[in-house]
């Protein structure tokens, strides 16, 4: 059975021009957006992909099956975010659906962190959302529905030590999506975020490395021993953008393979 | 259906006129609107008469009409009378238009008149009581009848969701009763005519938080008329494009709102769409209800309203100017009339004779007015779109 849970509603995906690494001939590479924007449209849902890329953005809605368009914006620009909501009015008159998947990472410890990069990860990986919530909310509790998707990380809850500005704005990031709701949950909407560890993206090979050995590594550190693949952390966004995840709100969707279920116990000698 | 045109339109200065009769208000805007289309008494072929609050203050409940028109020459032709709470002079239009684009007859008369003070204010504001259904009422604070009409309470509770909902704050609301009296104080036909600053609107009395005096509309006594025909006047003309009434949604839903639906059907008849409206008169009954109607007719996305009150949006100079005439809150409500003088506000603008509040060359036009509470919803109202199709 396909499924169509979002026949006659609008998703507003941030970041859907996610790129990633090339795939097999004939498929594009995915990234977490362009894959979360893909199966919402394939569910029947009308998307509007943003990306301060266009190129990407286009790129998606080119290969999505449904009905999209594509819509250049920079999360860290005020006017860019409430644009992004009144150019899906315009077009398709409302917004059912927005996931907040842009994001951007560096990897600075508190000692080399420098304002300029703080500053920037807030405006883009929190204030942008936040920003667009803002502007989606009103006529999402005018009807008396709707529901966000974060798109978190495990950095957020847990450190690896790697970067204090990504960190810190990623457990800003879950605040925001628990504010959003406790505080309008009695207006039918529900916000929920997934919370990932390690995805094979293009911001992975970005951070990490594109070898053999960094790809083999980065498969090693978790009980699944292997990455996770865009479109799996798509099939959790997509539960928990639907109506089947009518009663969950406020939640943190974990999507690790288990990596954060672990403890790192002692081997014997 | 036939073509309908604004022959004329006219009114009295609104205002508290406790010396002036309903009989005298009723000369003034008839002779005015005659004047206005150089026509006379036998040129009428039906009257539609618009008062919601005779019976309660003056005694004078049935045939309204009859006896204000009576003493100004006409006869015979059908007087009709309407009431609709504060719709009742968007309805007399719609009932006018209705009668000439049916073919009943060449041109129509629609005259609302109201006169609801009365040097016993609570007599004013028990009779606003039957704006509700008097069986039902909706949950009001102690004094809501007695000190206040009880629709500011309602008011209130709508500010309040504003305030919660759609990121509206009390300055931007005051921001707004600054904007209706800046375009009062430039309309000789207004009540309150003085002008107030934003600190003077948040400094006025508080009647039902954060609803002060000065963010609602006066009781105002006064007229308007409005004559529309089949025949063009000489000049710039402006027609009646789409003109609607509807009611509250069945119980236990709450959309379409009755101006969202009345809006919708009127300007899918004028074939435009709210992006061509380039100047409004909403229903203002306080400035909370003016950030409603902006929503609910369409011209305003939810979530914008901020920006439009902060920025001047609706100001004039801004994109779309809203209530140019002041609206309800500085121009005045004179229940009965307040409807037609929306009207004759939006044909002024529309012919360009509005002066210093000259909206910059607008050809579309709607107007919206709501009445009456039930069970929480406007309980009725009407959407005119008018249009000048003559280039500037
Ligand atoms: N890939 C992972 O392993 C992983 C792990 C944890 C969390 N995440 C989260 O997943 C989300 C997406 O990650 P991804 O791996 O697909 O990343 P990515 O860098 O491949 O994609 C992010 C997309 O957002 C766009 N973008 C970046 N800054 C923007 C801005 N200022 N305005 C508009 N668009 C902008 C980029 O152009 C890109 O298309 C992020 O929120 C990230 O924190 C990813």
């Amino acid at each position: 059975m396909t499924l169509r849970r979002f026949e006659g509603k609008v998703a507003v995906v941030l970041g859907g021009g996610a790129d990633g690494p090339s795939r097999e001939r004939g498929k594009i590479p995915m990234g977490n957006g362009r894959a979360i924007a893909m199966r919402l449209a394939s569910e029947g849902a009308r998307v509007v992909v943003v990306d301060r890329r266009l190129d990407l953005a286009k790129l998606t809605v080119d290969n999505l099956q449904g009905e999209a368009h594509a819509v250049e914006a920079d999360l860290a620009n005020i006017e860019d975010c409430t644009r992004i909501v009144e150019s899906s009015l315009d077009k398709y008159g409302r917004v059912d659906v927005v996931i907040a998947n842009a994001a951007v990472s560096s990897s600075m410890s508190a000692v080399q962190q420098t304002v300029e990069d703080w500053e920037f990860s807030n405006d883009v990986n929190v204030r942008g959302h936040w920003l667009v919530a803002q502007k989606a909310l009103p006529q999402m509790i005018e009807r008396g529905a709707g529901s966000f998707v974060f798109v978190g990380s495990t950095a957020g809850q847990l450190s690896s030590g790697r970067s204090l500005a990504y960190e810190a704005t990623k457990a800003a990031q879950l605040a925001v999506m628990r504010h959003i709701a406790v505080r309008f949950g009695s207006k039918g909407i529900r916000s929920n975020a997934v919370v990932l560890g390690v995805i094979d993206s293009a911001l992975v090979r970005r951070e990490f490395g594109d070898s053999e050995e960094a790809l083999a590594a980065r498969s090693e550190i978790g009980p699944m021993r292997r990455q996770g693949r865009p479109e799996e952390v798509a099939g959790a966004a997509a539960f928990l953008a639907s109506d089947d995840a009518s009663y969950v709100n406020g939640h943190s969707l974990i999507v690790d393979g288990g990596v954060s279920a672990q403890w790192p116990s002692p081997r014997k000698g | 259906m036939e073509q309908v045109y604004i022959a004329g339109t006219g009114m009295t200065r609104f205002g508290r006129h406790l010396d002036i009769s309903m009989k005298e208000m009723s000369r003034g805007a008839v002779e005015a609107v005659l004047a206005d289309a150089s026509m006379s008494v036998d040129e009428i072929g039906a009257v539609f008469f618009s008062n919601s609050l005779a019976g309660l203050i003056t005694g004078q409940e049935c045939i309204r009409g009859e006896v204000m028109l009576y003493p100004l020459g006409f006869g015979t032709v059908p007087i009709y009378n309407v009431e609709n709470a504060c719709a009742s002079g968007g309805n007399a239009v719609h009932l006018a238009w209705l009668a000439v684009a049916s073919g009943m007859c060449e041109t129509a008369l629609a005259l609302g008149v109201e006169k609801a003070n009365h040097v016993d204010k609570t007599r004013t504001f028990s009779a606003y009581r039957s704006g509700t259904d008097i069986d039902a009422m909706f949950a009001v604070g102690e004094g809501a009848g007695t000190d206040r009409t009880p629709l500011v309470d309602r008011q209130a509770a709508l500010a309040k969701m504003l305030i919660d909902e759609r990121g509206m704050t009390v300055e931007a609301l005051a921001k707004i009763a600054e904007k209706a009296y800046a375009y009062g104080a430039l309309n000789p036909m207004a009540h309150r005519q003085e002008g107030h600053s934003i600190e003077a609107i948040l400094g006025s009395r508080l009647v039902v938080d954060p609803i002060t005096t000065l963010m609602s509309s006066p009781v105002s006594d006064g007229s308007a008329a409005v004559i529309v025909s089949r025949r063009k006047r000489s000049g710039t003309n402006v027609r009646i494009a789409g003109s609607s009434m509807a009611s509250r949604p069945k119980k236990g839903q709450s959309h379409p709102t009755s101006a969202e639906a009345a809006s919708q059907k009127s300007l899918a008849m004028a074939g435009v769409s709210v992006a061509d409206v380039n100047v409004a008169e909403v229903h203002d009954a306080s400035v909370a209800y003016e950030v409603i109607a902006w929503r609910e007719t369409g011209l305003c996305q939810p979530g914008n309203e901020y920006d439009w009150a902060m920025s001047g949006h609706t100001a004039l100079g801004g994109k779309l100017p809203i209530n140019p005439s002041g609206g309800l809150v500085s121009r005045g409500h004179a229940l009965g009339a307040s409807g037609v003088a929306q009207i004759h506000e939006l044909v002024s603008q529309l012919r360009g004779i509005s002066g210093a509040r000259q909206v910059h060359q607008p050809r579309v036009a709607l107007a919206q007015i709501g009445g009456g509470v039930i069970d929480w919803q406007t309980s009725v109202s009407s959407v005119h779109v008018l249009v000048r199709d003559e280039a500037w």
